[in-house]
């Protein structure tokens, strides 16, 4: 079998993933924040939230049949390293789909002692992998340097979202102002509304007010 | 009645319990999806959680008046954007909306029966003195989960069977209250009350079978509809021994519960108040002038966060623990009551 990996790679890997799912988010505030007018920005939002709920899901499919045909999640496969069984083949597609969707259920619960696990596991297995029978190793053709690379590279896309949205949250300050505004006058509006039909009733009784005509006294 | 040795099953499941650690992920997993308590069988436990029907009738006047006033407003805004979005738009949100939900539940069911599955079969693997780890333990897991949930669906359809069958009751029986004057209101109630009866005595039978099926598929490699068969001629059979061993399980089990949970507030309580004291010197000075203290904010949040996060994690590992030992104890249940079944003719 092949040499299992360290938990310092497994996490970069790991993090190539989870950058990967940034990447979603940030390119949805991005479309998000380039819309001009009122219209346009929930037409945006709705579109946004459509994305936000199923491309993260779609990505896990991806890495999952990544993981039943090739062995490797998109993060693995950059950094070199591959998931198999403990008999060194590859995995079939019933334990990829488990791994990737139940894997995390089992590793996570419990303050992520379940990842923790693999610094403590001599094969450098987390529960995931336990509950799975599955073991990552290096590739023969593993090359950090690709890794590092793709990390440095989504990181500087991601950057580059961050600062576009802003730069058009900044460039479109007055849509939200007019948002605001558009609140602020209605409550506004609200507000004296509701004070012109509220008329001042004496809530005291008549007997205590002597500018009222009092009740007769049988 | 079989001879049941119960003191002894609750021993020899706690035994089990503490030896083998690993049983307790499975566990923790039950736990945190809020899944079968081992009471009896598959029961959900989410409905403490929804709201009441009287707080959901309430819920407009509940409504402070500024915020009706905002909602209002925003309502208005909101309203002529909604009417121009096309029908389309919302049916595919809907549905993006519905595939994410329902792939979620999927997989949380499936996690639970994995659990259920693991649990099942490494307590039997522990009780024949075997190693016990996730490794070991995952195998008959994983092989069990696809009957375990084929079983699952065809316990849903016999439920929903009987469910049908008892609203048509229940339909008759508004009838007769409705259209028969006095006599139909007086069959109608006693109706009402038998209804309700068979209703607990079903829920409480199909949670009984449960108990046995779910271990004659794990344990006996049963197909589900053999063993649901199996599990019913048991249930038949033994249904005294199981509901004391279910009122058992309970009952220790929500003494357990009281108990930890008591002893986990009474050393978190302390720990809250020190911190309180070490960052504000007095409680008293710092409700005069909390803004003196801002500098301790980031430290007090973080180190209330990181204080809340361990006694949720206290708590869940205790429920854990009381859930490994319960399925332990119907596992030991359930041996007892097979070898009674080998020995009988």
């Amino acid at each position: 079998m092949k040499e299992p990996v360290n938990a310092l790679i497994r996490l970069a890997a790991a993090a190539t993933d989870m950058l990967l799912n940034l990447v979603l988010v940030l390119l949805g505030l991005w479309y998000v924040t380039n819309a001009s007018d009122i219209p346009t920005l929930f037409d945006s939002l709705l579109l946004a939230g459509i994305g936000f709920l199923l491309l993260p899901l779609v990505l896990k499919i991806i890495q999952a049949y990544l993981l039943g045909t090739y062995r490797v999640t998109i993060g693995k496969a950059l950094w070199g390293l591959e998931v198999t069984d403990m008999r060194g083949k590859g995995v079939n597609m019933e334990t990829a789909f488990f791994r990737t969707f139940i894997g995390p259920m089992i590793s996570a619960p419990a303050l992520w002692l379940g990842y923790a696990w693999i610094l403590k596991d001599p094969q450098q297995r987390g529960w995931h992998d336990l509950a799975s029978g599955t073991v990552v190793v290096r590739r023969h053709s593993q090359n950090l340097m690709l890794g590092i690379f793709a990390i440095a590279g989504i990181c500087t896309f991601c950057w580059m979202l961050l600062n576009q949205s802003l730069n058009s949250l900044r460039s479109h300050g007055y849509l939200y102002r007019d948002i605001l505004m558009e609140f602020q006058s209605k409550i506004d509006e609200e507000e004296r509304r509701n004070n012109r039909l509220i008329t001042p009733t004496p809530m005291v009784s008549p007997s205590y007010r002597p500018d009222l005509p009092q009740p007769r006294e049988i | 009645m079989t001879d049941i040795n119960y003191s002894g099953i609750i021993k020899r499941a706690w035994t089990l319990t503490k030896s083998h650690k690993w049983l307790w992920v499975y566990g923790i997993v039950l736990a945190v999806l809020g899944g079968s308590s081992g009471n009896f069988g598959n029961s959900g436990g989410s409905s403490s959680r929804s709201p009441s029907p009287e707080n959901l009738k309430n819920l407009p006047e509940q409504i402070p008046d500024e915020t009706r006033k905002v909602l209002g407003a925003a309502t208005d805004a909101i309203t002529q954007w909604v009417n121009s979005v096309s029908p389309f738009t919302w049916i595919t949100v809907g549905l993006a909306l519905l595939t994410v939900l329902s792939i979620g539940m999927v997989i949380i069911w499936i996690t639970k029966t994995w659990a259920k599955a693991g649990l099942i079969a490494g307590m039997a693997q522990a009780s024949r003195g075997q190693p016990v780890t996730l490794e070991t333990t995952a195998k008959s897991a994983l092989s069990s989960i696809r009957p375990l949930i084929h079983y699952g669906v065809l316990l849903f359809l016999f439920g929903l069977a009987a469910f049908v069958v008892w609203g048509i009751v229940l339909a008759v029986n508004f009838a007769l209250i409705a259209f028969v004057p006095v006599l139909g209101t007086i069959i109608g109630i006693f109706l009402g009350l038998v209804l309700a009866v068979i209703m607990l005595i079903c829920i409480v039978f199909f949670s009984i079978i449960s108990v046995y099926a779910e271990r004659l598929i794990v344990l006996q490699n049963l197909p589900p509809m053999a063993a649901l068969k199996k599990s019913y001629r048991l249930t038949r059979k033994h249904v005294g021994e199981t509901l004391i061993m279910g009122l058992l399980n309970n009952v220790i089990g929500c003494t357990a519960g009281c108990l930890s949970m008591l002893a986990i507030l009474m050393l978190f309580i302390p720990a809250a108040v020190i911190s309180v004291m070490i960052i504000g010197g007095s409680w008293s000075e710092f409700t005069k002038n909390p803004m003196a203290y801002a500098y301790a904010l980031p430290w007090f949040a973080g180190g209330g966060l990181l204080l809340l996060m361990l006694f949720f994690s206290l708590i869940q590992l205790t429920n854990a623990i009381i859930i490994v030992w319960k399925y332990g104890t119907w596992n030991e249940f359930f041996a007892q009551i097979m070898k009674s079944e080998e020995s009988t003719p």
